[in-house]
C-alpha cells in the first residue's frame, strides 16, 4: 500500500487554495500599506488645518501686541505667543515643502512627507511668497521686543499681516483641501483594491467549490461503481468468500453463496469458530482452529503449510436455508491478507465439493459392488440356468408369502390375539424348504442365508410364549434374501441381454445368406462351382431352441454336399453335366403338421460299393460282416462315428466327425431322417421333425 | 545458508542432502546430519544452522521436543518440518512451537527445492 | 453394502413403546412386523421425520384417532381437538428423532417432525422398495411405525 502523495488528482485544488491565500494576503498587505498612507495623510491634513488656525492666531497675537503697546502695557505675552505660532507655522510650512519632522498637535513630533499634489504645491508656493516678507517684517519685532522702533515696526507688520492674513488662510485652506483630496483618492483606491481582491477571492472560492464538489461527486460515483461491482461479484460467485480476522470474526462483506453453503445467515462479526465447531468432527475442528491461528502467526510460511489444512474435502454437517440438516463436503482455503508484512486478515474461500466427493465415493462403491457381483455370478455359472431361474422364482414367491402372513396378522382390525405360533411354524417350514432347495442346487449363497434365518426362528419355536416382539426380527431376514434375489435376477437378466446382444436373431434370410457364403467358400477351396438355392421361410415358425439344432444339422449336411456330393469340374464335364453344381435347401411344413428339412444336391450320389470299400479299408469291419448288410444298411454307415471317405483330412472333412454329429442332433430333436440317392444323379437328405 | 538435516531414516537424510546439493541454491552448505533430536541439539550447541529440516517421528527425541529445544536456544532459527501427514495434530503443534513450514512426505525434488528457496531470502 | 438392521429399527420402535410406558405405565405391544410394499400402512394421525447424512429416508409414527386421543387422555389432557392430536403424534416423532441421534451419532441428520392428518399419504416416495412396518397395539387401539431408511455409505 502506498500513501497518495499531495498533488495528483488534488493538484488543481491545492493550487487554487494557494492562489486564494495569496490573493487574500496581497489584499491584506495593500490594505496595510494604503491604510498606513491614509493615516499619514490624516496627520498631514491635521497639520494643514493647524496652519490655517496658526495663520489666524498670528494675526490675532499681532493685533493683541499692537493694542497692548498702544495702551502702554507690556506686549511681551502676545509677542511670545506670536513667536511660538510664527515658528510653528514656519517649521510646518517647511516640512510640507521638503518633508520632515514637526511638533504634532499632541506635542510629540510628527513626520510628514513633502506635498506632491499640484494644487498643494501651488498653495505652498503662494504661501511661501506671502510668508517670506512676513518673516522679514516679523523678525526685527520678535528680536527687539522692547526696542524703540518696536512700535513703528509692529505697525508695518500688522498692516502686512492684515493685508495677507486672509490670503494665507485661504492658501492653507487650499492645502488642506488638496491633502484631503489626496487622502480620499487613496481611500478610493483602497476600496477598489479591496473590492477587486474580494471579487477575485470569490471567483477563486467558487472555482474551488465547483471543482471540489465535482471531484467529490466523481469519487463518490467511482466508489459507488466499485461497490456495485463488488456486490455483483459477491452475489454471483459460486464460492463462499469472506475475510476473517484474528478473533475468527467474519468481515463486513461476504459472497451470497456463503449463506447457502453454511445454511445460516452471516452478518459482519459472525463467529466462524462457532460454525466450525457445530459442523465439524471434534478433532478436525481443533486442527482447523490451530491451522487458522498459525496462519495469523507470521513466523510460519504460508506456502509451506498448505498440506496441513484439515479442511480439504471435509465432511460438514450443515443445514439448508430452510433448516433441514444436510451433509456437505467442503474445501476451505485460506490466504493471508497482509499489511506491512503482518497478516491482518485471512481471505477465506469455501468450495462445495459434495458432488465431486460423492461421485468418487460412488465410483468406489460401484467398483466394490461390481466385484461382489462378479463373484456371485461366477458361482451361479456352475448352476444350470433353468434350475436357477426356477429356484429364484420359487424363493421370491415363498418369501413374499411369508411377508403376507406377517402382514395379514396385523390387518384384522378387531385386534384379536394372534396365533404367533402358527405364523412362526409356517415361516420356519418355508425357510427350511428353501434351504434344502438351495443346498441341492449348490447355491451356497442362498443356503447360507436360509441357514441364518432358520437359526433365528428355531429358538422361537421352542419358546412357550410368543409375542409380536418375536416377529420383529423376521422382516429383516426376508428383506435380506429378497435383496439377494433381486441382485441375482438383475445379473441373470444382464447376462442374457449380453448373450442376445452377440447373437443376431436367426431369420430365414440371414440363415440362407450364411449358408450360401459357407457353401461358396468351401466350393472355391475345393475347386468346384456350385449354386445354392434355399427356401427357408418356414424357419420363423419354429421355436428358437430348434433353430440352433437345425442350423448345426444344415451346416454339416451342406458341407457334406459340397465336399462329397458335388463332383469336380472335370468329372462333371465327363459326365455331361453342367459345371455348376446345384444344391437345394428347403424347409417346409407337411400336411401332417410336422416340418421337413431337405437338402438335395445333383452330385455324384452315394455309391454303396464305394462305402463298402471305405469301411473295409478302415479296418473296423471284416468283409464277411459287410457281405451280410444290404445296400440300404451300408448307406446308413455313413452316420457312424469316424466314417470318412476323404483320403486326407482338411478343414471340411476327413476328421471322421460330421454325419455322426448330425445323427445325434436328429435324435435329440426327435426327428426321423430319409435318404434318397442315385449314383451320378443326386443325394437327398430329408429330416422330418415335430414342430 | 547452513543446513542441518534431521531425520531418522538415512535414506531420507541422504536424499534431502543430495537434492539440496544439486539444487544450485546459492551458498547452501550442509553442516550436519542428525538421526534424532538429541543429535540435532548437540550439533546446534556447537554451531548455529540457518535452516533445519526436521522429521517428527524419531527415536530418542522426537521432532516436536527437538523443535521446542532448538527454538529455546535460538528463537529465530528456521525450521522446516518434513514429515508424513498421518498426524496433522502433531504437525500443527510443531508449527505452533515455532517451526516455519511443513513439507509433506513423500515429497518430490521440486517440492523440496521450492521449500528450501522459501528460506533462502531469510539469510543472505 | 451396509443396510439398516434390526437393532437400528428397534431404536425407533423402542422410542415409541417407551413413550407409552412413560406416560401410562404400560408399554405398547408389537403386534406384527412386515415389509410394506405397494401401500404403506397409515392411520389418521401421522408424525414424520426425515433423515439425511449417514442415512437417508424417513420414519413415521401413525396412530388411529382413538389411539391418539387415548394417549392425550392418559396424559390427563382432556382437550382432544385435532391440533392436540397432531401434537401428540408430533411428540412421538420427536422422541424417535432424539433417540435416533443418540443411537446413530452425529453422522445422522434429522429434520424437525412434520405432522399430517387424514388420508393424505405421509410418505409419497419411499426410499426403500419395501419399507419396514411395525404395527403396535396399545389399549385396544392401533398405531404403526414405518421405517424407510437406507444407509448412505
Amino acid at each position: 500500500m502506498t500513501i497518495q502523495l499531495p498533488g495528483g488528482k488534488y493538484r488543481e485544488i491545492i493550487w487554487a487554495v494557494a492562489l486564494f491565500l495569496l490573493l487574500d494576503l496581497s489584499v491584506l498587505v495593500l490594505n496595510f500599506y494604503i491604510s498606513f498612507q491614509i493615516s499619514e495623510d490624516a496627520v498631514a491634513i491635521n497639520l494643514a488645518g493647524r496652519q490655517r488656525m496658526l495663520s489666524q492666531r498670528i494675526a490675532k497675537s499681532l493685533l493683541t501686541a499692537q493694542s497692548e503697546i498702544s495702551k502702554g502695557a507690556s506686549p511681551d505675552n502676545a509677542l511670545e505667543e506670536l513667536s511660538g505660532t510664527t515658528g510653528l507655522f514656519d517649521s510646518t510650512l517647511q516640512a510640507f515643502e521638503t518633508g520632515g519632522s514637526v511638533q504634532g498637535s499632541d506635542g510629540k513630533p510628527a513626520i510628514i512627507s513633502p506635498v506632491k499634489s499640484e494644487a498643494g504645491m501651488q498653495a505652498l508656493k503662494d504661501a511661501r511668497a506671502i510668508w517670506v516678507p512676513y518673516l522679514n517684517l516679523a523678525r526685527p519685532v520678535l528680536e527687539d521686543k522692547s526696542g524703540a522702533q518696536l512700535f513703528a515696526q509692529i505697525d508695518g507688520l500688522v498692516s502686512y499681516a492684515m493685508n495677507n492674513n486672509l490670503k494665507l488662510l485661504k492658501l492653507m485652506n487650499q492645502l488642506t483641501t488638496s491633502l484631503e483630496q489626496g487622502a480620499n483618492a487613496k481611500a478610493d483606491t483602497l476600496r477598489q483594491i479591496q473590492t477587486g481582491g474580494i471579487f477575485l477571492a470569490m471567483i477563486n472560492f467558487i472555482f474551488i467549490l465547483f471543482k471540489f464538489i465535482r471531484r467529490l461527486r466523481e469519487n463518490d460515483r467511482k466508489i459507488e461503481i466499485a461497490q456495485k461491482e463488488n456486490e455483483e461479484i459477491l452475489s454471483t460467485v459460486k464460492e463462499g468468500l469472506f475475510l476473517l480476522d484474528r478473533e475468527f470474526r467474519v468481515g463486513n462483506q461476504h459472497s451470497a453463496s456463503l449463506e447457502h453453503m453454511l445454511g445460516i445467515p452471516i452478518i459482519p462479526g459472525t463467529n466462524f469458530r462457532e460454525i466450525l465447531r457445530t459442523s465439524l468432527e471434534q478433532s478436525t475442528y481443533q486442527n482447523a482452529c490451530e491451522y487458522i491461528d498459525l496462519l495469523f502467526s507470521d513466523h510460519v510460511k504460508e506456502s509451506l503449510m498448505g498440506n496441513l489444512n484439515p479442511l480439504h474435502k471435509v465432511e460438514m454437517h450443515l443445514k439448508t436455508l430452510q433448516g433441514k440438516p444436510v451433509k456437505r463436503y467442503l474445501t476451505v482455503e485460506f490466504n493471508r491478507v497482509q499489511q506491512r508484512g503482518k497478516t491482518v486478515h485471512l481471505l477465506v474461500t469455501l468450495f462445495d465439493v459434495t458432488n465431486e466427493v460423492e461421485l468418487e465415493k460412488e465410483l468406489v462403491e460401484t467398483r466394490e459392488e461390481a466385484r461382489e457381483e462378479i463373484e456371485g455370478l461366477l458361482n451361479l455359472l456352475k448352476v444350470n440356468p433353468n434350475m436357477l431361474g426356477t429356484f429364484i422364482e420359487k424363493a421370491e414367491i415363498t418369501l413374499l408369502e411369508m411377508n403376507d402372513e406377517l402382514r395379514s396378522s396385523g390387518s384384522q382390525h378387531d385386534l384379536k390375539p394372534l396365533d404367533y405360533r402358527r405364523i412362526i411354524d409356517s415361516v420356519f417350514r418355508k425357510v427350511h424348504t428353501m434351504k434344502g432347495d438351495s443346498a441341492m442346487l449348490g447355491l451356497e449363497m442362498f443356503e447360507a442365508l436360509s441357514q441364518k434365518f432358520e437359526t433365528v426362528i428355531s429358538p422361537l419355536r421352542n419358546k412357550s410364549i410368543l409375542s409380536g416382539e418375536d416377529l420383529l426380527t423376521l422382516p429383516f431376514y426376508i428383506e435380506e434374501i429378497l435383496q439377494k434375489i433381486l441382485t441375482v435376477k438383475s445379473m441373470v437378466e444382464r447376462l442374457s441381454a449380453f448373450h442376445d446382444a452377440f447373437t443376431p436373431a436367426l431369420t430365414a434370410e440371414n440363415l440362407g445368406n450364411n449358408l450360401d457364403r459357407l457353401a461358396q467358400r468351401i466350393a472355391i477351396e475345393q475347386g468346384k462351382k456350385i449354386k445354392l438355392i434355399s427356401d427357408l421361410q418356414q424357419l420363423e415358425k419354429l421355436p428358437p431352441h430348434v433353430h440352433n439344432e437345425l442350423k448345426e444339422i444344415m451346416v454339416q449336411l451342406l458341407r457334406n454336399a459340397v465336399v462329397h456330393g458335388i463332383e469336380t469340374l472335370d468329372e462333371r464335364l465327363q459326365l455331361g453335366k453342367h459345371t455348376m453344381g446345384n444344391i437345394h435347401v428347403t424347409l417346409r411344413e407337411t400336411e401332417t403338421g410336422t416340418y421337413e428339412f431337405t437338402i438335395l444336391d445333383d452330385g455324384r450320389g452315394l455309391s454303396p460299393e464305394r462305402i463298402r470299400e471305405t469301411l473295409l479299408k478302415s479296418g473296423k469291419y471284416k468283409s464277411a460282416e459287410l457281405e451280410e448288410l444290404n445296400d440300404r444298411q451300408i448307406l446308413m454307415k455313413i452316420f457312424e462315428p469316424g466314417f470318412t471317405t476323404s483320403a486326407s483330412a482338411d478343414r471340411h472333412s476327413g476328421h471322421g466327425v460330421g454325419l455322426d454329429v448330425v445323427y445325434r442332433k436328429i435324435e435329440q430333436l426327435g426327428a426321423r431322417m430319409r435318404l434318397n440317392t442315385k449314383e451320378n444323379s443326386h443325394t437327398r437328405f430329408s429330416i422330418i421333425f415335430p414342430a | 545458508m547452513k543446513l542441518l538435516i534431521v531425520d531418522d531414516s538415512s535414506v531420507i537424510r541422504s536424499r534431502i542432502a543430495r537434492i539440496s546439493n544439486e539444487s544450485r541454491l546459492s551458498n547452501l552448505n550442509i553442516i550436519g546430519l542428525a538421526k534424532n533430536g538429541n543429535e540435532a541439539v548437540r550439533i546446534c550447541k556447537v554451531m548455529q544452522p540457518d535452516l533445519v529440516t526436521m522429521d517428527l517421528t524419531m527415536p530418542e527425541m522426537d521432532g516436536v521436543s527437538c523443535i521446542a529445544e532448538l527454538i529455546g536456544m535460538h528463537p529465530d532459527m528456521n525450521i522446516l518440518v518434513i514429515s508424513a501427514l498421518s498426524d496433522r495434530t502433531t504437525a500443527l503443534q510443531a508449527l505452533k512451537l515455532g517451526a516455519r513450514g511443513f513439507l509433506n512426505k513423500p515429497f518430490s525434488d521440486k517440492q523440496l527445492i521450492d521449500a528450501l528457496m522459501e528460506f533462502q531470502g531469510a539469510k543472505e | 453394502m451396509a443396510d439398516i438392521n434390526e437393532t437400528d429399527a428397534r431404536v425407533f420402535i423402542e422410542s415409541v413403546t417407551h413413550y407409552f410406558e412413560q406416560i401410562t405405565g404400560h408399554a405398547a405391544e408389537i403386534r406384527t412386523a412386515y415389509l410394506a410394499s405397494n401401500k404403506l400402512p397409515q392411520f389418521e394421525y401421522t408424525g414424520l421425520i426425515d433423515f439425511s447424512g449417514q442415512f437417508r429416508g424417513s420414519v413415521y409414527f401413525s396412530a388411529t384417532s382413538m389411539m391418539a386421543a387415548r394417549m392425550l387422555l392418559a396424559m390427563r389432557e382432556s382437550d382432544t381437538s385435532n391440533s392436540n392430536l397432531l401434537d401428540i403424534v408430533g411428540e412421538v416423532a420427536n422422541t424417535i428423532a432424539g433417540n435416533a441421534r443418540k443411537h446413530f451419532g452425529a453422522g445422522l441428520e434429522i429434520s424437525t417432525p412434520t405432522t399430517s392428518f387424514g388420508n393424505r399419504v405421509a410418505l409419497t416416495s419411499p426410499t426403500r422398495a419395501r419399507p419396514f412396518a411395525i404395527e403396535l397395539q396399545w389399549q385396544q387401539s392401533e398405531a404403526v411405525v414405518v421405517v424407510d431408511l437406507e444407509n448412505n455409505i
